[in-house]
């Protein structure tokens, strides 16, 4: 079943483009990540999948429905971001309450366990917690709600590294036991990949890329070699990065190679690997590595 | 998972009852704002007259300092309820807007009765302390056992008066909100529909405005009632329109 | 799963690993492999990402299914891993070597010596 559906969705902040022509489908159950450069576009995106903001042109759908103004899809889904809104005069526990009020699937039990494995006190407010507890916090929010929909916007800012590997594995194990949709977003492609079926990468506004980690991953192949055996070997293909490595030239090309041609590769003794995600994010949003090298060298 | 349906009256009610719980303070800041013009009045100005013979000395004791207090109160209610913070706590539970503009009337509706009813006792309670004190005092008005009638329909008077303002400034600052020129045809329509504006805009001294005088000056109880009540819903209906076209949490 | 090679796509990384299983013994014939729900906790990645990494195993028939009760492994795994392995990994890792004694300018019959040298050692060391 289709969760999220978008025709040719534009997002505009009184005129000026925030997010062009989306086009994209996202399947029930699938952790999607969501990466893109500073200002891509992330956090428009989710927060119009959230009911929050209205698209400007194109058709938006959650759950069958126009998201903005939707009691539904309000009713299934959860938004959490580094600025959440509390009513400062509530204690922590008080704000779990609310929560079980709310969400009809949520698990205060699984909360509070939360919160005494990550030392939060249930008596404290949320405005007198450090940053990495108080994303620590929201991020238990966001698993105990176990929301049809849930929507992860940079949720680690702020925590410790302890902290951000207990987190993905907890809302890992929570989704291999209660299966949903999981949208979520981080500049750390690495920290998050392992716990991604999907990603999406947004980049000028514009989806750049929509599918499988592995396939985006399988898509680029890594030469090292001597500069001429680089250039010989690599005749019609796209080169989608230089960088110097020492003596070595590290190339980062899309992957059209048969295995035939992999195997002349190693024999002419170029090194050839598959590109690390991150590598083929970095290829994909034009950063290639080395490029801040290009300021200096003018 | 499947997915949960809600209707909107569950949700309202949780919404109202959410809106309660953390917003207790507003109703306590009512409480402390009429204590204090309270003590203020009680306490009362002596004012004097003298003359080479005799001395006159009175003490004027109205209750219209909690009355005030407790429209100004209602104003800030109105204005409170619409901040980005307000609504952005509710998105971040369940919530529509229209499931938030009700639910705000709905806690509007309850603080307005409790407003009323404080301020009209608040009266009450103040002629009993004068006439314990002094003994000797003219009461203007009657009391609950005297003209209950006239008590009661005090205390609608007052909860209609903080419901109106409360309605009217949260549909302003919705409409503010939307559209921040919008403030420019809301104020000209306001200083339009009163006489004294539109003749102090012309430099003329004129009468009290007509807007204060449909309300104030209407002598009739049941009028009143029809007024007040046909112009809040007015301005109720008209705040859907901005409350369903403001984003949540644009930062 | 990182350390064992970074740049390779998670879902190979856990065929590999596996194989390996398989390979070393670990996972007998007929013996029940890990779910993919059992190996996405175990390694803390998506239940999917295990998925694909299994299917590699059941596309050259190393396990084969139980419907309703999961995946074991066949019993010819161990010696079609072997095969395989003699065909790519080693080949590859025979193409890493010559690449090698060519930069050092090393020719057939010393690289020859080397590794003969070695396995020597390694006889004296077993017996």
């Amino acid at each position: 079943m289709t969760v999220i559906s978008m025709k040719h969705v534009s997002k505009n902040y009184s005129r000026i483009a925030a997010l062009t022509d989306l086009t994209v489908k996202i399947e029930e159950n699938v952790i999607t990540g969501i990466v893109g450069r500073n200002g891509a576009g992330k956090t428009t995106l989710l927060k119009m999948i959230a009911g929050f903001q209205k698209a400007t042109k194109g058709e938006l759908r959650v759950f069958d429905e126009n998201p903005f103004r939707s009691l539904l899809v309000s009713a299934n889904s959860i938004y959490i971001d580094d600025a959440m809104s509390y009513p400062g005069s509530m204690k922590l526990h008080e704000l779990l309450d609310e929560f079980n009020r709310f969400y009809a699937n949520w698990n205060e039990e699984l909360a509070v366990r939360l919160m005494e494995y990550f030392s939060i006190p249930l008596n404290s407010r949320h405005r007198f917690l450090s940053k990495g507890k108080r994303s620590t916090f929201n991020a238990i929010v966001g698993i105990a709600a176990r929301c049809p929909l849930t929507i992860f916007d940079e949720p680690t800012t702020g925590m410790d590294t302890a902290a951000r590997n207990d987190f993905y594995r907890a809302l890992l194990k929570d989704y291999i036991a209660f299966p949903r949709t999981i949208l979520l977003s981080s500049h750390y492609i690495d920290e998050m990949k392992d716990v991604l079926e999907d990603l999406l990468v947004i980049h000028r506004k514009r989806i750049r890329y929509h599918g499988s980690i592995s396939d985006l991953q399988e898509a680029h192949l890594s030469l090292r070699g001597s500069s001429e055996q680089l250039s010989g070997s690599t005749l019609g293909k796209i080169i989608v990065s230089k960088t110097t490595r020492g003596l070595q030239e590290e190339w980062i090309v899309e992957n059209d190679f048969s295995d035939a041609e992999r195997a002349e590769l190693n024999r002419q003794g170029i090194t050839n690997t598959t590109v690390s995600l991150n590598d083929a994010y970095l290829a994909l949003t034009e950063q290639p590595r080395g490029g801040i090298d290009d300021v200096f060298n003018a | 998972m499947s997915l949960t349906h809600r209707t909107m009256g569950e949700v309202v009610k949780q919404q109202f009852l959410f809106k309660l719980r953390s917003n207790a303070a507003v109703i306590t800041v009512l409480f402390v704002m009429q204590a204090v013009v309270w003590g203020l009045m009680i306490g009362g100005a002596n004012t004097g007259l003298s003359m080479s013979t005799f001395e006159l000395r009175w003490n004027l004791i109205t209750n219209d300092g909690v009355v005030i207090a407790s429209l100004l109160w209602a104003l800030v209610v109105g204005v409170i309820l619409t901040t980005p913070g307000q609504r952005n706590a509710s998105f971040t539970y369940v919530s529509s807007p229209v499931t938030e503009n009700l639910a705000n009337f709905c806690f509007f509706g309850l603080a307005a009765i409790i407003a009323g009813v404080t301020t009209v006792l608040s009266g009450s309670v103040m002629k009993l302390v004068v006439f314990m004190k002094d003994g000797n005092s003219i009461i203007e008005t009657g009391g609950l056992i005297a003209a209950p009638l006239d008590f009661f329909s005090r205390i609608v008077v007052m909860i209609l008066y903080t419901l109106l303002i409360m309605v009217v400034v949260y549909t302003f600052m919705l409409f503010v909100q939307m559209n921040r020129l919008m403030i420019v045809p809301i104020v000209l329509l306001v200083l339009l529909s009163t006489k004294s504006g539109v003749f102090d805009l012309l430099g003329i001294e004129g009468n009290m405005g007509t807007l204060f005088d449909f309300f104030y000056k209407e002598s009739s109880f049941w009028l009143f009632l029809v007024k007040t009540g046909v112009v809040m819903v007015i301005v109720s209906i008209l705040s859907f329109f901005p409350s369903s076209r403001i984003e949540v949490k644009q930062s | 799963m990182h350390d064992v090679d970074g740049e390779k796509p998670i879902y190979i990384q856990i065929a590999d690993w596996l194989e390996n299983a398989i390979i070393d013994g670990t996972l007998q014939v007929d013996e029940k492999v890990y779910s993919q729900y059992q190996l996405a906790e175990l390694f803390t990645i998506n239940p999917a990402t295990a998925g694909k990494g299994l299917t590699i195993l059941l596309e050259a028939e190393l396990v084969y299914k139980k419907r309703g009760l999961g995946m074991f492994v066949a019993p010819d795994a161990q010696e079609k891993l072997r095969a395989k392995r003699k065909e790519q990994t080693l080949l590859q890792i025979v193409q890493d070597l010559l690449n090698e004694a060519s930069l050092l300018n090393i020719g057939t019959d010393e690289l020859n010596q080397i590794i003969e040298k070695e396995r020597k050692q390694r006889k004296g060391d077993q017996t």
